[in-house]
């Protein structure tokens, strides 16, 4: 029977769909995070060609054969690139983005990775670096006797240094902004990679066309939102029950013929 | 003389069929762009053999599913915010360039691929107006695209997507990956299209109406099985009797 393994793949499905709601749940708090969801796509068909659907004695004539699918299969979890909320921190190196763009982070094997993640510190010779120690490009350095640091929207570290009337600009955070941000490669730690699918990153400043603002002090929270992640798992798991009753229903169907006598 | 029960097994063959159907539509009720399908019962009638039809006597009627229907009403739109998610308001298919040829799809989920082109989810070329895929260069980053299908960045007009339309959608065949074959239909192109930026185009699978249909179908199902008993019992019954009579 073709239904009981078409319900599996739906079922199979299913479990992805949840797979992916709880990883959203469990990131609710994690900064710069963005929700994903799954995609589904709908399997091969078999066509049955019979050819009493080319006579017409019945009148009408249907010109198109009889299709069964088999199936579903997940093709795809996407990302979400909504603006999650800016929280206040406070603290002098966190860093959030608001509206369109990437922080650039060199990682240790040379390449450029992206992140949301504005969660900054100063390493050992003061330079801007993330919480993994990778630094933010392009490579900003505090002098040692900064009294304080000021991040503008446009991005501009401006240092307050003792003995000066008027802070100094020791440089320019800048942007990445992507035509198709969904085609970028999560590699965990909330930092990205650019793919042939997203498109070659374009730099630039914060607050020019196109560029986000940088805001200091904030962090940008994960754009999951609890109501819709419950309700998208509370669908999930409605339809895995409608398709596990499409087994039921099958195998009640042969066990009735079965038992015919 | 056991025409009864050929006609039970008829219904029966074809009614596992329509459940088969019936549990993909569940199966897809979360794929975008995804169309029900009907199974089409019809009676099949054949001339009953030897006998020299009597006043009153008749064909009999076999069941058939003679085809599958499609049911062709848009689907819920769910807005995700991306640029490249398009959704087709009314009636008209995006076009895709397969190694098969060209295939039409309704699910707009379209992303940037080699070459900066705008592909779907398996990487195929979405075409423009005329039958060529349409290419960003990478810096086109602010992408709109218009209500007629016309894509534009920051560097101005880039192309225009091609949505066509049929005369008998009916009569497309169904692929999977969401796609469907023209299958000898002319490809007619929309005169005013109605593409939505940022949105796809979910299912058309209502559970509901699938969730009682699945119901009726099983208790259909158990129905003809016990008639198909029954015959069964009546014709044991039958030849007991005739044999009980035999001098």
């Amino acid at each position: 029977m073709r239904s009981l393994t078409t319900a599996a793949t739906g079922m199979m499905a299913q479990q992805n769909n949840v797979e992916v709601i709880s990883n959203n749940i469990a990131n609710i708090s994690t900064t710069g995070y963005k929700r994903r969801r799954a995609e589904f796509q709908d399997l091969v068909y078999q066509n049955l060609r019979r050819t009493g659907s080319q006579s017409a004695d019945t009148g009408t004539v249907l010109p198109s054969g009889a299709q069964i699918g088999l199936g579903v299969r997940t093709a795809a979890v996407y990302r979400i690139a909504e603006q999650g909320n800016l929280q206040q921190t406070e603290n002098r190196f966190d860093i959030a983005i608001r509206g369109n763009g990437y922080f650039q982070i060199q990682l240790p094997s040379g390449e450029t990775a992206y992140t949301r993640d504005g969660t900054f510190g100063l390493s050992a010779e003061g330079t801007i670096v993330t919480a993994e120690g990778f630094v933010v490009q392009p490579g900003i350095t505090i002098p040692a006797n900064a009294r304080d640091v000021t991040i503008n929207v446009n991005g501009e570290v401006l240092a307050k240094i003792d003995g000066q009337v008027q802070p100094q600009n020791v440089g320019q955070i800048q942007l990445a902004i992507f035509a198709n941000e969904g085609g970028l490669e999560a590699i965990g730690d909330n930092l990205f990679l650019a793919t042939p699918a997203s498109g070659q990153a374009q730099q630039g400043a914060p607050g020019t066309v196109g560029f986000g603002q940088t805001m200091q002090g904030f962090i940008e929270t994960s754009n999951v939102n609890v109501v819709q992640e419950i309700t998208a798992l509370i669908t999930a798991q409605r339809a895995y029950e409608m398709n596990s009753r499409v087994i039921t229903a099958s195998d009640e169907m042969l066990s009735t013929l079965t038992r015919l006598r | 003389m056991d025409n009864p029960g050929y006609i039970i097994l008829s219904r029966l063959a074809l009614q596992q069929r329509a459940t088969a159907v019936l549990a993909h539509n569940i199966a897809n009720a979360d794929t975008p762009g995804f169309r029900a399908l009907r199974p089409v019962f019809a009676e099949y009638l054949a001339r009953q053999q030897r006998a020299a039809v009597p006043p009153g006597g008749r064909d009999i009627a076999f069941v058939q599913d003679r085809a599958t229907w499609r049911e062709m009403e848009p689907g819920p739109l769910q807005p995700t915010g991306n640029p490249l998610d398009l959704a087709i308001s009314g009636e008209g298919f995006f076009v895709v360039e397969t190694p098969r040829g060209e295939r039409y799809t309704r699910a707009g989920r379209f992303s940037i691929g080699e070459g900066g082109r705008i592909v779907d989810m398996e990487g195929h070329p979405v075409l423009g107006v005329g039958g060529n895929p349409i290419a960003l260069a990478p810096n086109d980053t602010r992408i709109t695209i218009q209500g007629d299908g016309t894509i534009r960045s920051e560097n101005g007009e880039i192309g225009r997507l091609g949505i066509v339309r049929f005369e008998n959608p009916q009569a497309l065949r169904a692929e999977g990956d969401r796609l469907f074959d023209a299958a000898g239909e002319d490809p007619l192109p929309v005169e005013r299209p109605a593409v939505l930026q940022g949105m796809v185009e979910g299912s058309n699978v209502r559970p509901i109406l699938e969730m009682t249909r699945l119901t009726a179908e099983l208790r259909e199902f158990q129905f003809a099985a016990q008639f198909a008993e029954r015959e069964g019992e009546r014709l044991a019954t039958a030849v007991e009797r005739i044999l009980r009579r035999r001098p």
